[in-house]
């Protein structure tokens, strides 16, 4: 009945992705949209690190790429990501959102309006607050809305902004989250 | 920004917008991509204090001379001098002196220009290539304020620090403050970097672009755009460019292959530079 699961992470979430991707069934039956802060200036790399363990493609959509299941989409340096009206990846240049961009707040934005109830967002491990109104979004639109336990996260400052902001569904470890995810 | 503060359009009235907008000014959104739409729509209506799509359908209506205001608001897209400093060295180092090599001058493009870091690059690496005397560069933008604002040269200094990271690693031949002066937090480029430019107004159906052009450069713009309008640009591009011209398009931009209208050859797939054969 989903049809995406969205993650937002920063500082500390690299090794929770890995885990995530390496650990989710090869014919995982939804799209994984991942924002991540990342170094707006280091095009390639990334994309190569998060696929290394992955047993799904992870890739760095074009504009108007459409969004497929069983494939993770991580959102390109210095360019927004949102979900488009059809269930495609539309890019954007316009300016930083809380310093960021891409701004998992927009990235969480688009897909709670694009996919309402049938998105599930996860907020990982990070330094900011990017990504808490994205969650409170996705809970609004009557979402699935997890946050990675702060107890586990290196950094607790996104986790602890998303909690504070919304009363979400799970406050989930990884392993938790994985579990969650591979029930789907 | 806070997201959270901001006003949120629906569907319809960024509809009853685009089509106020296509009656009283003849400019057709319609095929815009809708998420950028609506957020550029949203960003007008707070920047102007309008409340709703009622009251900036209402100004548009009533005051002539504030839909200036809106397509400098609309355009807005901000990013530094050299984004991809990969791509302005591959542009400095083989496409430059190819076109130099193969005709000496020519006739240079850049479309749809907003806040203008793409022009002002292109005439500095011009300039330090000393060859701006070789090359016609000639801009659009969709408003003569849009055009006022890129000449006057106005930029937020948040913009310095990316902007000089970037001039490093396209390795510029000189100190980058050159180019800018910031004092009580009001930055401005060296305006005399674009003295030159020809700078031409252009509906967003592209018509009326320049003929027998040897590079365009229009990268981050196809974005804002459906498929259907980015293939009309694409093929009024491609008249555009004389055989063996380039254009480049943003990294993540597609370009189709199979399009009635236009066919591009790739040159860099990584920086997306194609060429017409």
């Amino acid at each position: 009945m989903y049809k995406a699961v969205i993650i937002g992470g920063s500082a500390g979430s690299f090794q929770v992705i890995t885990r995530i991707l390496s650990s989710l069934p090869k014919d995982f039956p939804l799209p994984v949209i991942l924002s991540l802060h990342r170094l707006k200036h280091i095009r390639s790399g990334f994309v190569e690190a998060l696929s290394l363990k992955s047993n799904i493609p992870v890739i760095e959509p074009e504009d108007k790429d459409q969004i497929r299941a069983g494939i993770a989409y991580l959102a390109p340096a210095n360019y927004h990501m949102f979900v488009e009206l059809g269930n495609r990846i539309a890019l954007s240049t316009e300016q930083a959102v809380n310093h960021s961009r891409p701004s998992i707040d927009l990235t969480f934005i688009t897909a709670a309006q694009a996919y309402r109830e049938k998105a599930i967002g996860i907020i990982l491990s990070g330094a900011n607050k990017d990504g808490a109104f994205g969650l409170k979004k996705i809970k609004d639109m009557g979402g699935v809305a997890i946050v990675q336990d702060p107890e586990e996260c290196q950094v607790q400052t996104m986790t602890e902004a998303s909690l504070k902001l919304t009363k979400v569904d799970y406050v989930l470890k990884t392993n938790q989250i994985i579990d969650f995810l591979k029930k789907l | 920004m806070e997201p959270s503060q901001k006003y949120e359009i629906g569907i319809v009235d960024t509809r009853k917008v685009v089509q106020t907008i296509f009656d009283l000014y003849g400019f057709d959104l319609k095929d815009f991509a809708l998420t950028s739409l609506k957020r550029r729509i949203e960003h007008v209506v707070s920047e102007f204090n309008l409340a709703d799509a009622d009251g900036l359908v209402n100004q548009l209506r009533t005051d002539k001379a504030f839909f200036e205001d809106f397509t400098t608001e609309f355009v807005v897209e901000t990013t530094e001098l050299f984004r991809d400093p990969s791509l302005w060295r591959a542009l400095r180092d083989e496409l430059i002196p190819d076109l130099v090599n193969s005709s000496g001058s020519g006739k240079i493009f850049v479309p749809m220009i907003s806040s203008g870091e793409e022009l002002y690059s292109l005439c500095i690496l011009l300039k330090e290539s000393g060859l701006e005397n070789k090359f016609q560069v000639i801009a659009s933008a969709i408003s003569g304020k849009i055009i006022d604002c890129v000449k006057e040269g106005s930029f937020d200094p948040k913009k310095i620090e990316n902007s000089e990271s970037n001039y490093q690693k396209f390795s510029g031949r000189f100190d980058f403050q050159k180019y800018y002066t910031h004092e009580n937090q009001k930055a401005k480029w060296d305006k005399t970097i674009v003295e030159n430019v020809q700078f031409i107004t252009q509906n967003t159906d592209f018509s009326d672009s320049p003929k027998s052009v040897r590079l365009i450069v229009f990268r981050n713009k196809l974005i804002y755009f459906n498929q259907l309008l980015s293939d009309k640009i694409l093929s009024v591009l491609y008249q555009s460019l004389l055989p063996g011209g380039y254009l480049i398009i943003g990294n993540k931009e597609k370009m189709s292959t199979n399009a009635p209208g236009y066919y591009f050859q790739e040159v860099d797939r990584s920086e997306k530079i194609f060429k017409k054969k």
